[in-house]
């Protein structure tokens, strides 16, 4: 084959690539809803109850400005999803999902000005009141989730990642106790920084094909117990050094690993246990996975 | 030239329109006001748009006014107020809805709105008033459901087959020419191996596609147990779904090949080697099945022959790529020529090679010691 046919065949290829190329290229309608309550207007502090769920961009929760009960922030494509948000005033219950169809849910895409260059992509960001007691339910799929509770009064969390990269931030103690908190990661790592200041009584965390590290530094007392189930996942568990730690799961084709740690009557133990002030207590199954609980460094 | 019919293919199908022509108006997501033909009135039509948005509001049209709009401190609104182009200004007391279209919200220190202060195309400013309702700003609206793409016609589909048909022999043939430059070793002996043992390479194919997921699933588990393999479950999912589609594109490639050796074979071409006419003979066959796809494309939505010919051009498809896989694996990505190829004697140099070589001297025979003798000592 001659030179000059070669360049006759890219080019060729040229003249059809380019058309195909362009036809898969849709249009953006970019929207943004700005929503917010007045805290004083809605009858008092009772428990602010928030299920959350999105799919595909930016997720952010944080802390509302002064006599707001909620301040919501929604940017999105209007050819690509729709914004479902209700707010129940009898059940102070605030729902946030979306709608978008199954073939554009993984198309993220940014829009962009007139040189081309990337705008923000879609992105919700919901802040809610400091001072009400807060039941936060929240999944995401798709997502890059950055959830700074610090500042809330959270009285119950569940957080359920899907194929997501998120990071969870408890900055300050929280008034109360959580009784129950749940942490699931699927084929996502979700990372969560001073867990200690959650104050929770039982944490549960799930990574299945994900990782999920826990760091327990903060401001905390007494006991807490963590049941981790890390099944073809990884669960690492960061202590600081004064924390009494027994740590009693099984393995099922998988690893618990405690450096450090005494071994004694089927459970690793820390050299604290016995005297501390502050001590957890970490059950659970590596199914196919691994558990980490190392000392903060 | 040789490659005049894959060209005149690629041009053909170049002119066809990529871009599928729609049948039906596309529902769009749009500011733009849902029309009515109630009114011509663009603050009705527009109204009426607000109100089908799932943050809008419902609206009459008295309640609208143009331009800027004050409601002063001890004045009272009985229901609802809206500005048309224009900021709306509250000091004073709303029973209803405040409403700005293409305009700010301002709530001064001082007032109260009974319902929803509302801002599309502006911003609600609460500066010290309060609101019973939701403070709610829109940059636009958003109407209607999300936007389907409605049912492709027969014709459109045919177009959309032919265009990834197109894409398709574009990719191959890219692949193609780099297999051709760069491992030009491989094809070969992959084609021998489909020339040779065809029923073979099928049937290790076929067994191969039957165990791609068994054996991803098997060394994900291996990993798993070795514990520190875990970590490397992600890229070996990755490197065996690369390794999967490079063996079906190079088979594919060596299969298209043989097609192509064998229709310029029967054209009557002369076959001198080299390159150029490796390339040749990889387009010729990527051509053959251009032309299938594109035959299977066009006639496949109509009716139940054009089903009938999609389906022959897929099992065609299918069996070539089975075909072309097994020879991939069976002569380890084109590494390995036959094995009775290797285990071949070779042939003697002459009629008296098979002879042992005997020293002109004679070679003594052993004795084999007597069993008297052993006896006796």
């Amino acid at each position: 084959m001659s030179r000059a046919s070669l360049r006759l065949l890219a080019l060729t290829g040229a003249i059809v690539v380019l058309p195909l190329a362009a036809a898969a290229l849709p249009a953006q309608q970019w929207r943004t809803l700005e929503a917010s309550r007045s805290l004083a207007t809605t009858g008092g502090h009772d428990t602010l109850h928030v299920r959350l769920a999105y799919v595909v961009g930016n997720l952010a929760l944080g802390a509302a400005d002064e006599n707001l009960l909620y301040d919501l922030t929604v940017r999105y494509d209007a050819d690509e999803r729709r914004v479902k948000y209700a707010y129940d005033p009898s059940a102070r219950l605030l729902t946030v999902g979306g709608d978008s169809g199954f073939a554009k849910t993984f198309a993220i895409r940014h829009d962009e000005d007139d040189s081309g260059r990337k705008g923000p992509s879609p992105s919700l960001a919901l802040k809610v009141a400091r001072e009400v007691p807060l039941d936060l339910a929240l999944r995401f799929s798709a997502a890059d989730a950055a959830l700074d509770l610090s500042g809330l009064d959270v009285r119950r969390l569940s957080v359920e990642a899907t194929a997501s990269g998120g990071r969870l931030t408890f900055g300050t103690p929280n008034s109360t106790r959580i009784p129950n908190a749940e942490l699931r990661a699927t084929a996502a790592g979700l990372e969560v920084a001073q867990l200690g200041n959650a104050r929770v009584d039982t944490l549960r965390a799930n990574a299945t094909l994900g990782h999920i590290e826990l760091d327990l530094g903060g401001n905390w007392t007494g006991r807490t117990a963590l049941d981790l189930d890390a099944v073809l996942g990884v669960i690492t568990v960061r202590v600081p050094g004064d924390v009494g730690v027994k740590v009693d799961a099984s393995t099922t084709l998988g690893t618990v690993e405690t450096p450090g740690f005494t071994a004694r009557d089927g459970a690793w133990y820390s050299d604290n246990w016995a005297n501390a002030k502050r001590s957890v207590t970490i059950g659970g199954r590596a199914v196919l996975g691994r558990l980490e609980v190392r000392r903060s460094e | 030239m040789r490659i005049t019919i894959p060209l005149l293919a690629l041009l053909f199908a170049s002119a066809l329109p990529a871009q599928e022509p729609a049948t039906a108006p596309r529902q769009q997501a749009t500011s733009t006001p849902a029309t009515t033909s109630a009114s011509a009135d663009p603050i009705a039509v527009w109204l009426d748009s607000l109100a089908k948005d799932a943050h809008g509001l419902v609206l009459a049209r008295a309640a609208v006014r143009e331009g800027n709009q004050r409601v002063a401190e001890g004045d009272t609104i009985s229901g609802n107020i809206a500005t048309w182009h224009g900021t709306l200004d509250v000091a004073g007391h709303i029973d209803g809805n405040a409403v700005a279209v293409g305009g700010d919200v301002v709530i001064h220190p001082g007032a109260v709105i009974g319902g929803d202060a509302l801002a599309v195309g502006g911003k609600v400013r609460n500066e010290g008033g309060i609101v019973d309702g939701e403070m709610r700003s829109l940059s636009a609206l958003t109407v209607g459901p999300l936007p389907t793409t409605p049912p492709r016609s027969a014709e459109q589909t045919a177009r959309r087959s032919v265009s990834l048909a197109v894409g398709w022999y574009l990719v191959l043939a890219a692949i193609g020419l780099a297999v051709v430059l760069f491992a030009r070793g491989n094809l070969e002996t992959i084609s021998d191996r489909i020339r040779s043992d065809f029923t073979r390479s099928f049937l290790y194919g076929l067994a191969g596609q039957l165990l791609l997921v068994p054996a991803l699933l098997i060394s994900i588990v291996a990993l798993a147990i070795t514990v520190i393999g875990i970590i490397l479950i992600p890229f070996a999912i990755v490197g065996f779904c690369l390794a999967v589609a490079g063996g079906l594109a190079l088979g594919f490639i060596a299969m298209s090949y043989v097609m192509g050796d064998a229709a310029m074979r029967w054209r009557g071409a002369a076959v001198g080697g080299g390159r150029a006419q490796l390339l040749q003979f990889l387009l010729m066959g990527l051509s053959i099945y251009l032309v299938l796809w594109v035959i299977g494309g066009a006639v496949g939505g109509f009716g139940a022959l054009g089903g009938l010919v999609r389906f022959i051009v897929t099992v065609l498809t299918w069996v070539a790529l089975t075909v072309g896989f097994g020879a991939t694996l069976a002569s380890r990505g084109g590494t390995r020529a036959r094995l009775s190829a290797e285990l071949e004697e070779p042939e003697p140099a002459d009629e008296l090679s098979w002879q042992t070589p005997t020293p002109v001297s004679g070679v003594a025979a052993a004795r084999r010691p007597s069993p008297v003798e052993r006896e006796g000592r």
